[in-house]
């Protein structure tokens, strides 16, 4: 972190409670100011507020709007304002993230270490 | 004894001529109505000059309808190796008579007037010269391969059906490993998280080892329905039929429910009458948990669930009705299929693999019974399921 005033900020989308929880205290602890949104609807409404994340960590499989759709729904309306990175459990997590127009991937599970790498390298 | 000859005629068609003066005509004709595949001999204006008795059978026509006839008759239709119909210029008689050379192992089908399907050849034919070297006559031998074909084309479908099963099974894996690696992440990331915090010398949290726990459960519930599947699938599961009161049973599934869902409201009369059946406990249990896990999960909570039971003479028949949105026509022949949620990866909705209902039904198989489902879309689903009360019979 550059700028220790103003904190980036990290959107989640995920519908186990338990990943979320995870991620955002330690994204939190990490210094971001963490959104967090349980489905692809509820995360689009959250943006409805005009304030873009410096990054957004997407699971694919959700009820209600999956991942697919959402990055959909997101560049149709926010174009690339900001960057998504794909979380995933799938085999092929680098072509989903591509299938998408994502700009980066992590597969389930992983190191949060890792995680904060790959937060860093994307974020805007 | 007849036979002998004919191998030495073979040789060279300058030799025909000499060895036939050892044989009547009579008895060539004979060998030649004897022979398995159908033999016709055109003329130069492909009119049939010669068909012997195969080619009747297979063609469906007698000796005298076919003499005479035109190999481009209109009531005759051919059909190329992949069923489109065949162009005249394509018929056997008019290749040979165009190019003067020998055709070799042709498949065709032939649609007879008489008969919806196609009869299919393998089909061989010659040229024979006059003075001038010029084609005077064709020669065409086929021999019926239609029985030969319909087995192989039952052997493709066969292997098509495996070679989709393997292509599900492999996909069924992906999906496998794709649900039990959520809680796993999850898992190891409160694992991750707890570590750091105990590094900075923070405490653990009881809520935390709850969170621990109930992931613990859901991969030991998803490890236990792929067993299931697994035993199932291969006739390992045994039951051990007792005598069961149903209404007993019943209650039992209800206030196991009721520890998971203390607000949802259950109809179901009380004071029922018993009604003893041989079943698997453990397995009917597991059933009617399963109808009434789905229709809690399904129904708005401030709906109720219905359970009712019919005592038929034979049969007794359980219903769960629940209050969802329904269930579609297409989704309702699909629902007892293993891999009926996320089967379309574009499509993952809900997390599980979907296996409830296929080992549901398996169950109900086992005990000689029948399950399903009535629908209407809005207006809720009702899933039943009846086993003969006395046992399955075997």
């Amino acid at each position: 972190m550059n700028d220790d005033l103003v904190k980036k900020s990290i959107l989640i989308v995920e519908d186990d409670q338990d990943i979320l929880l995870a991620l955002k205290t330690f994204l939190e602890e990490e210094g971001y100011s963490v959104r967090t949104a349980e489905n692809g609807f509820e995360a689009m409404n959250l943006l409805n507020d005009g304030e873009m994340p410096n990054l957004i960590l997407l699971d694919m499989k959700m009820p209600v709007m999956n991942g697919w759709q959402f990055a959909i729904e997101f560049l149709a309306k926010h174009d690339h304002l900001s960057p998504i990175v794909v979380m995933t459990a799938a085999a092929d997590a680098k072509q989903r993230a591509q299938d998408i127009n994502a700009i980066g991937w992590i597969s389930k599970p992983f190191e949060l270490d890792t995680l904060l790498k790959i937060v860093k390298k994307y974020e805007r | 004894m007849q036979k002998e000859p004919l191998i030495v005629r073979s040789n060279q068609n300058s030799h025909v001529s000499q060895d036939s003066q050892w044989w009547t005509r009579a008895q060539f004709i004979n060998l030649l109505d004897n022979l398995h595949p159908g033999v016709v001999v055109h003329g130069a204006n492909t009119q049939i000059i010669y068909s012997n008795r195969s080619a009747s059978r297979i063609l469906g026509l007698t000796k005298d309808q076919l003499l005479g006839k035109a190999t481009t008759d209109p009531r005759w239709h051919f059909l190329r190796e992949d069923g489109a119909y065949m162009p005249i210029e394509e018929y056997p008689v008019s290749q040979v008579i165009t190019s003067g050379a020998a055709i070799q192992n042709q498949v065709i089908g032939i649609l007879r007037p008489d008969l919806e399907h196609p009869t299919w050849v393998i089909c061989n034919a010659h040229p024979e010269f006059d003075l001038k070297n010029r084609v005077n006559q064709v020669v065409v031998s086929f021999t019926d391969i239609t029985a030969e074909r319909k087995l192989k084309q039952d052997l493709d479908l066969a292997r098509n059906v495996a070679e989709k099963a393997v292509v599900t099974k492999t996909h069924f894996l992906d999906v496998a490993a794709h649900e039990l690696k959520t809680p796993i992440t999850a898992f190891s990331l409160l694992i991750q998280v707890t570590k750091k915090k105990l590094e900075k010398g923070e405490p653990v949290e009881m809520s935390t080892l709850i969170r621990l726990q109930g992931q613990v459960d859901r991969l030991a519930l998803l490890v236990t329905e792929l067993l299931d599947v697994s035993r199932l699938e291969r006739g390992m599961v045994r039951l051990k039929l007792e005598s069961i009161d149903v209404i007993r049973l019943l209650n039992d599934c209800i206030q196991e429910l009721e520890l998971r869902a203390p607000l949802r409201k259950i109809l179901f009369p009380q004071h029922l009458d018993r009604i003893p059946v041989m079943m698997d406990q453990l397995r009917i249990f597991q059933v009617i948990s399963n109808f009434l896990d789905n229709a809690n999960k399904y129904t708005p909570i401030d709906r109720s669930i219905e359970i009712k039971v019919e005592n038929q003479p034979i049969m007794v028949r359980i219903m769960v009705k629940d209050s969802g949105p329904g269930i579609t026509e297409k989704l309702r022949n699909e629902l007892f299929n293993p891999l009926t949620r996320g089967e379309s990866e574009h499509e993952e909705r809900t997390s599980g693999l979907g296996l409830g209902l296929y080992i549901a039904r398996k169950i109900i198989e086992l005990h000689g019974g029948a399950i399903g489902v009535e629908s209407k879309l809005g207006e809720g689903s009702t899933f039943f399921f009846e086993i003969p009360k006395s046992g399955v019979q075997s």
